[in-house]
């Protein structure tokens, strides 16, 4: 997010507050939406500021929401949609690589932790020497590959069904069963990875593994928290 | 009330000819379409109109900080609205021409004789 937009987002973010119940859920629902659809990021911070203006009017003259957006609010949402900048294809391309490369991260830090905890706890029991080696298995590449599959995948459907007006009973059924069916696959994926791909493909030394998990994860923190300041400090 | 159906390919060319007339603030233009006689219409379909007047460089917005909240936009016409307000104008009337020719020269939808 550069200054123009981070300043832009933290005048925002100090108006929406200003909007209550059905109005504050609009304009998330609104902004989520536009987000998902790869709209840039200062033409949302711009739809937003104009959009919680309309709703503030709205809401002080005790009109509701449908009849201040007209009734359809996922039409609404499309209109702007159809006027709004897309981001270029470079940047969304890097924002998606940048997800993709979270998403490994973490999936081979948790796996690294879990192998190193679970050695820990052999070597305690058995006062066996700590093999300071990392096996990767093809059960492992396999698992990590199917559940980066599966998050892009959640990603697109989120991309090709937005969400806009209250959660039915019905959707939230059906967003549970979802959570459920997904994690009923990872558990069941990992078992079978275990099971039928046992052979180590790759063995990497476990301290210099952990150092970049270390760096990599101090990294992300330390952006994280300079954006936040930035976005705060307008 | 006029059907939105009806409003739908004129509406643009009425926001233009209310923000030819001065300089405005999108709430005013729903007041202004109101005191005009279109009824009430929604800011959520004039907001996306305009958006799209603007993306189209027809209108210019400019930002003024207001006390009650977010910064509101004014809009102003440019001289690439003032053409197609131009081209509006003259399309509406032949439209309306031939309408009301229609109305005129047949029979009138509920039957009675046009005198």
């Amino acid at each position: 997010m550069d200054r123009k937009t981070a300043e832009l987002n933290h005048l925002n973010n100090e108006t929406d507050a200003l909007l209550q119940g059905d109005y504050q859920r609009a304009i998330t629902d609104i902004v989520c939406f536009l987000r998902l659809k790869n709209v840039d990021d200062y033409q949302v911070e711009v739809i937003r500021n104009d959009v919680t203006d309309l709703l503030l009017r709205s809401q002080e003259q005790g009109r509701s929401v449908e009849e201040a957006l007209g009734g359809d609010i996922r039409g609404f949402c499309d209109t702007l949609l159809e006027n709004a900048g897309k981001k270029s294809f470079g940047a969304a391309a890097l924002e998606n690589l940048q997800s993709a490369l979270i998403c490994l991260m973490v999936l081979t830090g948790l796996s690294f932790l879990a192998s190193t905890v679970e050695k820990a706890v052999i070597c305690l029991r058995t006062g066996t020497a700590f093999d300071w080696q990392w096996d990767i298995t093809a059960g492992d590449v396999a698992t990590w590959l199917v559940l980066s599959a599966a998050v892009f995948g959640i990603l697109y459907i989120a991309l090709s069904s937005p969400s806009t007006g209250k959660p039915t009973r019905r959707r939230k059924g059906e967003a549970l069963a979802f959570g459920v069916g997904v994690t009923g696959g990872c558990l069941l994926l990992a078992w079978l990875s275990a099971s039928y791909l046992p052979d180590t493909v790759l063995r990497l030394p476990a301290v210099p593994a952990g150092a970049v998990y270390l760096l990599a994860g101090a990294v992300f923190l330390i952006r994280r928290l300079v954006r936040k300041r930035r976005s705060a400090g307008g | 009330m006029i059907p939105s159906q009806l409003l739908k390919g004129t509406l643009e060319g009425c926001l233009l000819e209310i923000i030819r007339r001065r300089e405005i603030y999108g709430y005013e233009i729903s007041q202004e379409l109101a005191r005009c006689g279109f009824g009430p219409i929604s800011d959520g379909t004039i907001y996306p109109l305009l958006m799209r007047l603007e993306k189209n460089g027809c209108i210019a917005a400019t930002y003024r900080s207001s006390a009650a909240g977010p910064r509101r936009k004014y809009y102003t016409i440019t001289p690439a609205g003032e053409a197609q307000l131009r081209q509006f104008c003259a399309s509406w009337g032949e439209l309306s021409a031939a309408v009301q020719g229609l109305f005129e020269k047949e029979e009138p939808c509920n039957g009675q004789e046009n005198r």
